[in-house]
């Protein structure tokens, strides 16, 4: 047993520990966020540095190359996230310290989702995960929107984790076991039990939700706009990266033999998924609710990679999360940024931005435009795999669809982005003056669209070899 | 002279030099209109005598790919960055080389934010030179898109009339375009199981007919749009009349062929069996090309919409030579990408100065100005005669190459398309008249004519189209070299 693999993890809780302590010490509340920011750089670069190979725990615990990327992409999106709150969450410092902590306390739970190949080892990290997120999306306890969001959300999240327990404990009812390689490996045996099918159905609604896919979406728009943004962005980015492993890990891997019966509907799921969340996306008037559209559609197009099963479909996906938590954490952080000076989240008052912060609109136009997939934006790269993966497997159908859907979607990218370079600023306009730790959170944002797309190619091989580790040795 | 060229990256140098030029013009300061016009104009002058240069470098008698770079790119799944230019690909690059410099002369008077202005513009251009050099389709489909979607901004911003609606008009139906385009395109790749994106391979390679007929539409569909075949071509017009003057020269003058050119070298030439199948049905839409876009220009009032309206009509002639599927045909389809690209940057020109004069572009309301501003006036006489084909000028050896080869194919078609030419002449007869001669309106009494700017924009766009016009032979020559290879495929059984 080498407990040296689960190292990040106990960093992770470590790091949990000292914020409790140096939220008692230390007056000033930010030192709880430039703690939390510091230690989780250094963790993510002797991630990258280290990268480890094994199982523990008889395979319910595993660090293997999907693992060790997704590690990174999460913790790349919650280092990110930590820039976004430090000078912009107005929390009452009693509960500052607890901000940082859940907001650790998620990426711990999505760290071990990702990590593990063993069902209550994995459901056990999505509550730990999804537990914070409630808790973090009602942490504005005097604002009724940040209440009710953070109700709906639990009240949802509960009912698809008891979908998703239900479809557990049914696949546990009729193989036996609860770990993943014997799963796969009794889906092999003939004559299979309508139970362990049913298990599939309900572990697939259960998943449909967690990734605000179409028709288990419509908890999305009210949590996203409630939320503090900086939680927003999270949840649309981070939790989202968590979801998909999750995905890979049950559908590509697990449930791979019984793809005649799961494959037909996650296309048809895609094709819904993006194409009403961007019909949606168009009358928004509030930009929150715009971005939690878009973070359907979104999914709608990583979905179209996913279908593409084998390694490249895998590697797709991986890719596209990478892509995506800079791209739309970039898109968030011009929203935070707007918000924290106007206080507003309305799509009309972000007339004439080009002329107020030019670095805001540069980035939302960027980030916008790469969600749209425009080249040479990072958000092509990751569509045109994605699309690359569908196509190998020939789902011709889907792709002209998905590329006519990223045409739909610039319909109202375009919107936005006239408000902010067309249009006139309002009378009276002020500057907008932007925090340092925001300026930072964009200038890596934006280098990370740019890099990624125009110099893809060591990432792709990176998530191309990582991916064929998940069907081992 | 070659070895010059290739003593570096001359293709290279030729699309980075805008790019450069955008990324300097960050750091100059908002205020200095002289400074940002004056470094747009040096990078793309630098650009254009580039072009001219590598057009003349061109060894026509070796024909094929030449001046290729290639280097590997993300591996993985086969895509390098690949240019190489052929016969076609010169000839365009002069093109955009040529509407470029002009297009910047001719946007000298833009004071609204004219930082942005040219950082756009050059940044479309950057695109434009890209995808005519691209040789691997990924990179092709990139320059595409960079070259599509700066226009939104430009018409958005700086252009005139109902703005918004064209600017949003002309940028979805493009990108739909480029949806069926990447579609194809990953079509393509997998079709041949060789896991690369590079055109030369994929040249060679025999695709089974069927995938052909499948995939020949996807890919025609997505580049006509961009052609403004009909009944896609309606962004045209309101994206054109509605656009800053510079940016209706480089779309009607080079985007246009963008889309002619991709219709050719990659629909036509990788998918021929598809292409035999198709064709006749592509002949039929532009005679509606043709003559509509002919009767459309004769129906308008506005200036820019009859010019608009006209480039339908020409681009129309030149799919006609794309579905005739003789090397003849081919050549003055090439020829006539060429001649009308000029053609439609100079009237676009002369339609911005004289606006810009007037503040009008309804027809009935200008008369007699050929007293105030004679330059102007005689560039628009010679525009109108070569648009209406007159020998001597571009127009008539491009448009009759066209007819010829066309006629061999398809006769009754070529017959009804040549009387489209009727309707130009008179069309184009009709506006000048009413604008430049007659009695002279006392509004206009104290117009200036063309300054030092204009009149060296006027005159490159108006020496290429008479030098071809004269001297036609060294162009074809050029073209006649790539064509070959196209047509030679298309007769194959």
């Amino acid at each position: 047993m080498n407990f040296l693999l689960l190292i990040d993890e106990i960093v992770i809780a470590a790091i949990i520990l000292l914020i409790f302590l140096i939220d008692f010490i230390f007056k000033n509340k930010k030192i709880s966020g430039y703690f939390y920011i510091l230690s989780l750089i250094a963790l993510i670069i002797y991630i990258i540095l280290y990268k480890k190979s094994g199982i523990l725990l008889n395979g319910a615990f595993v660090y293997d190359g999907i693992s060790w990327f997704g590690k990174i992409i999460l913790l790349t999106g919650a280092i990110i996230t930590g820039f976004l709150s430090i000078d912009t969450v107005k929390v009452s410092n009693k509960r500052m310290g607890a901000y940082y902590i859940l907001l650790l306390s998620a990426t711990l739970g999505m760290m071990l989702l990702i990590s593990s190949k063993e069902l209550i080892t994995l459901y056990v990290g999505l509550e730990l995960a999804t537990v914070s997120l409630y808790a973090l999306t009602a942490i504005y306890k005097k604002d009724d929107y940040s209440l009710e969001a953070g109700i709906k959300y639990l009240i949802l999240g509960a009912l698809s984790s008891g979908i998703l327990l239900y479809g557990i404990s049914l696949i546990y009812a009729s193989t036996r076991t609860t770990y993943l390689e014997k799963i796969l490996f009794y889906s092999t045996v003939p004559g299979i039990s309508p139970v362990f099918i049913l298990g599939i159905i309900l572990i697939l609604i259960g998943v449909c939700f967690k990734l605000s896919a179409v028709p288990m979406h419509v908890w999305t728009p009210d949590v996203y706009q409630g939320a503090p943004t900086p939680i927003t962005a999270f949840i649309s980015t981070v939790s989202k990266t968590a979801g998909f492993i999750f995905l890979i890990r049950l559908f590509s891997y697990t449930f791979i033999k019984f793809d005649f019966l799961w494959l037909p509907v996650f296309v048809v799921i895609s094709f819904l998924t993006m194409t009403l969340g961007n019909l949606m996306a168009i009358p928004q008037k509030n930009i929150k609710r715009l971005l939690a559209y878009s973070t359907i559609s979104q999914a709608g197009y990583i979905l179209v990679g996913f279908v593409g099963v084998s390694v490249i479909g895998i590697s797709s996906v991986i890719f596209y999360l990478f892509v995506y938590t800079f791209t739309n954490l970039a898109a968030f952080a011009v929203v935070i940024g707007f918000s924290n000076v106007t206080g507003s989240d309305e799509i009309d008052d972000y007339s004439g931005l080009a002329q107020r912060e030019p670095l805001l609109a540069l980035t939302f136009l960027l980030s916008l435009l790469s969600l749209a997939g425009i080249p040479p934006l990072a958000g092509f790269v990751g569509k045109f795999y994605l699309f690359y993966a569908a196509m190998q497997k020939d789902f011709l159908i889907l792709v002209i669809l998905a590329t006519l859907n990223s045409t739909l979607s610039l319909y109202y990218y375009l919107l936005v982005l006239k408000r902010m370079y067309i249009f006139d600023p309002k009378e009276n306009f002020a500057k907008i003056k932007l925090p340092i730790s925001l300026k930072i959170a964009l200038i890596i944002t934006i280098a990370g669209i740019l890099l990624l797309g125009i110099l893809p190619g060591n990432i792709i091989d990176t998530t191309f070899n990582v991916s064929q580790e998940i069907f081992g040795r | 002279m070659n070895l010059f060229l290739n003593s570096f990256p001359v293709l290279t140098t030729i699309y980075m030099m805008p790019l450069l030029a955008v990324i300097l013009l960050l750091f100059i300061p908002e205020k200095n209109h002289r400074a940002i016009k004056i470094t747009s104009l040096f990078f793309t002058s630098i650009s254009f005598l580039l072009s001219i240069i590598l057009f003349f470098s061109y060894d026509f008698h070796r024909g094929g790919l030449q001046f290729i770079e290639r280097h590997n790119w993300i591996q993985a799944i086969g895509i390098n960055y690949f240019l190489a230019v052929n016969g076609i690909n010169v000839t365009l690059v002069l093109l955009t080389g040529i509407i470029i410099v002009t297009g910047v002369l001719a946007s000298w008077d833009v004071n609204v934010r004219p930082k942005e202005f040219f950082m756009l513009l050059l940044t479309l251009v950057t695109g434009v030179f890209g995808v005519f050099m691209a040789y691997n389709l990924f990179l092709f489909f990139l320059f595409y898109e960079v070259a599509v979607l700066p226009m939104y901004l430009l018409i958005g911003i700086w252009g005139t009339g109902d703005k918004q609606y064209s600017a949003m008009k002309l940028t979805l139906y493009l990108l739909v375009g480029s949806a069926l385009i990447l579609a194809g395109i990953l079509g393509l790749y997998f079709a041949t199981g060789l896991n690369t994106f590079d055109f030369d391979v994929l040249e060679k390679f025999k695709f089974a007919r069927n995938f052909q007929i499948i995939f020949f539409p996807i890919l025609f569909l997505g580049f006509g749009v961009l052609a403004a075949l009909w009944p896609f071509h309606t962004w045209s017009p309101d994206g054109h009349a509605s656009a800053p003057t510079a940016v209706s020269m480089l779309h009607a003058g080079v985007l246009m062929k963008l889309g002619a050119y991709g219709c050719l070298v990659i629909a036509v030439y990788l998918l021929p069996e598809g292409a035999k199948f198709w064709l006749p049905f592509v002949a039929l839409l532009t005679v509606v090309n043709i003559v509509y876009g002919s009767l459309g220009a004769f129906a308008q009032k506005d200036l820019k919409y009859i010019v608009a309206y006209s480039s339908v009509s020409h681009m129309g002639i030149v799919l006609l030579g794309i579905a005739s599927q003789n090397s003849l045909a081919l050549s003055g389809a090439v020829l006539q990408m060429f001649s009308h690209g000029v053609m439609t940057g100079l009237f676009f020109g002369l339609v911005g100065m004289v606006y810009g004069r007037t503040h009008t572009r309804m027809i009935n309301e200008m008369s007699g100005l050929a007293k105030k501003i004679p330059a102007l006036a005689a560039f628009f006489i010679m525009t109108g005669l070569c648009s209406l084909g007159l020998p001597g000028l571009s127009g008539f050896v491009a448009e009759i190459i066209t007819f010829i080869g066309a006629y061999r194919t398809y006769p009754v078609i070529t017959i009804i398309c040549v009387t489209g030419i009727v309707f130009t002449a008179y069309y184009v007869l009709r506006a000048l008249q009413i604008i430049f001669y007659g009695k002279l309106d006392e509004h206009y009494a104290d117009l200036k004519d063309a300054n030092k700017i204009e009149f060296t924009a006027l005159f490159i766009l108006m020496f290429f189209i008479v030098a071809i016009g004269f001297y036609p032979f060294y162009i074809m020559n050029v073209i006649n070299s790539a064509v070959g290879e196209i047509a030679q495929k298309l007769l194959m059984p």
